[in-house]
């Protein structure tokens, strides 16, 4: 089982990349399961027609007994999609919830029940506390993504996820695989992102171009490479997902 | 009122049931917490404090170490410590603070075990759940640690599985579990987890066959029968038919190699009786009832774990306080064997309480009065249990 995090700043794209990653992964025949880990339990909207699914903290909210079958949505591509979900805004603490979704997917056996080739884990923005920094942790994940465009702030985030990767690494935690450039059409953008890799280490594995296909995708509530099989963005995702599955493997 | 408990005190949390595992061992314990957690350990958890030496440190986490997430002191002290003890392995332990944080207790305790060379390992325990969840981890994760898996087969061997202060006192409930599996022609590997050391757990692998005591036994018997083939018992030895019940289940076990698990059963009638406990021994009890020839319903009850495989139909899951309360009022029940502290439920004024310390729930108010569950005191509880109590006891 491979068990990939995805992490960057938020709103740079991360659940539309994790989301067509995941399809392009499921398309090669591999069982893929998604999970958010964000309050906002966004991170798999393309992959469910736009609908959203109970979380994990809102099943548990509820009370009672629970089981995996609640938690897990298989999508028509055959994506298992859970979402963590958080605590209602302004009170709770989140990184706390993202700690508890986790534990409740243990506790059920998810992964040894649904055995997924490949998990991916969508996680919210920065790594701000250690709730957060849990999919980083050498029992759930074993290599890290970030991805990023070439705005300032975009990169500011990226760096702070490598600087806590790399300082977590006597820990056992996940490694960073390196940077998946999602263009906002700023510019010198590729140069701007070769220099962060440069300063922090780390290649740039993937550049996504920027496309109108992907807000099209969105407003059907898919993925692009479910709506759009045909499309040059569609062949994007695919070839990210082949350099994923290669950077993985070659350890 | 939710969850609050008005009549009974907060029972026994996870990290205390980790620590009072690790107890018979050369290690070092750290558990992070502000004070509170090792002082509720030390000073109502383990009846062996006084007697043993141990070393349990607390990590007295302040503001700003837990605002900032800095967890650098607490492994520097640990590698200090741990080079003046010089401990077999290294425990590190959470509490609600670091449960909250994040803390990486795991994570932590590779960074220990990398800088001193001296194995440790990480608990996750968090103070939200109980002991057993505790005690069922440590036995698992010392299992995984430090058992050798090549071990040859020991012909006529058995591991104790779930042996715990937290359920069976320390007044020698271990040595006289083990002498009546030892009487009945086996030999004992290891004691999961009292009285044995490194030796016996490393061992383990070559029983034939796994006796599973109490509830916190269950993950490591199964993780055992998975990972190694090793079949397992569910039962504690109690009365004379109940103990010859459970040796002949080990028998059959270990002669075909398939796991044995007794049956739970509840019967009909009136001045039903009903038993608070784990539910392991709880259901050693009431099989113990049943094999002397008690005839009155006798329902299992636990604020801990019930598993659903080893519950009869009219069992029940106490969620909270209240549940019991309605169990008491419901009418069903003319005795109750249990912790003496629930003479303080005002239910139970009209009710016989038939007192069974569990130190989990009393602490150290009554953890000495916890009987030999296999010798006389508890011969003559099954007597007093057998029957409702206007009905006249048995001798």
């Amino acid at each position: 089982m491979l068990r990939i995090a995805i992490y960057g700043k938020g709103g740079i794209g991360k659940s539309t990349t994790t989301s067509n990653l995941s399809t392009a992964l499921a398309e090669q025949g591999l069982r893929v399961m998604q999970i958010g880990c964000d309050p906002k339990a966004d991170s798999t909207r393309t992959l469910t027609n736009g609908q959203s699914i109970p979380t994990v903290l809102d099943l548990l909210r509820r009370g009672g007994s629970l089981t995996l079958e609640e938690l897990v949505y298989t999508n028509s591509s055959g994506v298992l999609c859970v979402e963590a979900g958080g605590p209602t805004p302004g009170i709770g603490c989140a990184g706390r919830g993202i700690i508890t979704a986790f534990e409740q997917l243990q506790d059920l056996n998810a992964y040894k029940i649904y055995k997924p080739d490949v998990v991916l884990y969508d996680v919210l923005g920065d790594v701000v506390c250690g709730g957060f920094a849990m999919p980083l942790r050498g029992e759930y994940s074993d290599i890290v993504f970030v991805v990023t465009s070439g705005e300032m702030m975009s990169m500011y985030a990226a760096a702070n996820i490598v600087k806590a990767v790399e300082s977590f690494k006597k820990r056992g935690y996940a490694r960073f695989g390196g940077y998946i450039l999602n263009r906002r059409n700023v510019e010198n953008e590729r140069a701007q992102v070769e220099r962060l890799a440069e300063e922090e280490g780390g290649k740039i594995i993937a550049d996504l171009p920027r496309s109108s296909e992907v807000q099209q995708a969105e407003a059907l509530g898919k993925t692009v490479v479910e709506a759009f099989p045909e499309s040059k963005m569609a062949e994007h995702y695919r070839s990210l997902a082949h350099k994923v599955l290669e950077v993985c493997k070659n350890g | 009122m939710g969850r609050l408990s008005i009549y009974l005190p907060p029972f026994t949390g996870d990290y205390s049931g980790v620590c009072s595992a690790l107890f018979d061992f050369n290690c070092l314990i750290v558990l992070c917490d502000a004070s509170c957690c090792t002082k509720n350990y030390i000073n109502y958890d383990e009846p062996r404090w006084s007697r043993n030496k141990t070393t349990t440190l607390c990590a007295q986490l302040r503001t700003m170490e837990v605002a900032l997430g800095d967890d650098s002191r607490i492994i520097n002290q640990t590698i200090e410590a741990a080079q003046a003890l010089k401990p077999d392995f290294i425990a590190l332990l959470g509490s609600p603070v670091p449960a909250i944080i994040g803390m990486d207790m795991k994570g932590m305790a590779r960074e220990v075990e990398e800088r001193t060379g001296i194995p440790a390992l990480g608990f996750d325990t968090t103070g939200f759940v109980n002991y057993h969840r505790g005690v069922s981890s440590a036995l698992v994760e010392l299992f995984r640690r430090f058992s050798d898996p090549h071990t040859p087969k020991i012909p006529r061997s058995v591991n104790l599985l779930g042996l715990t202060p937290l359920d069976l006192g320390a007044v020698g409930n271990a040595d006289a579990l083990r002498a009546v599996v030892e009487d009945a022609g086996f030999s004992v590997v290891c004691n999961f987890l009292m009285d044995s050391d490194l030796e016996d757990l490393c061992q383990s692998p070559g029983a034939s066959v796994n006796l599973v005591i109490t509830s916190s036994g269950l993950a490591l018997a199964r993780e055992m029968e998975e990972a190694l083939g090793i079949p397992y018992v569910i039962g504690m030895p109690i009365g004379t038919k109940q103990t010859q019940a459970v040796i002949d289940l080990l028998e059959e076990s270990m002669k075909k190699g398939i796991s044995q698990i007794p049956s739970a059963n509840n019967q009909e009638g009136n001045e039903g009786l009903l038993i608070l406990g784990d539910q392991i021994i709880a259901n050693s009890i009431r099989n113990a009832l049943q094999a002397m020839g008690c005839t009155r319903p006798v329902v299992v009850s636990s604020f801990f774990e019930l598993e659903p495989a080893l519950s009869a139909p009219a069992d029940i899951r106490l969620e909270k306080e209240a549940d019991l309360i309605r169990a008491l009022q419901s009418g069903s029940f003319s005795t109750v064997l249990g912790d003496p502290l629930l003479h303080r439920i005002p239910q139970m004024a009209s009710l016989e309480l038939i007192p069974l310390p569990h130190p989990v729930i009393s602490g150290r108010l009554h953890w000495d009065e916890v009987p030999l569950f296999t010798g006389e005191d508890m011969q003559k509880l099954l007597h007093r249990a057998i029957n409702p109590p206007h009905q006249g006891k048995e001798k």
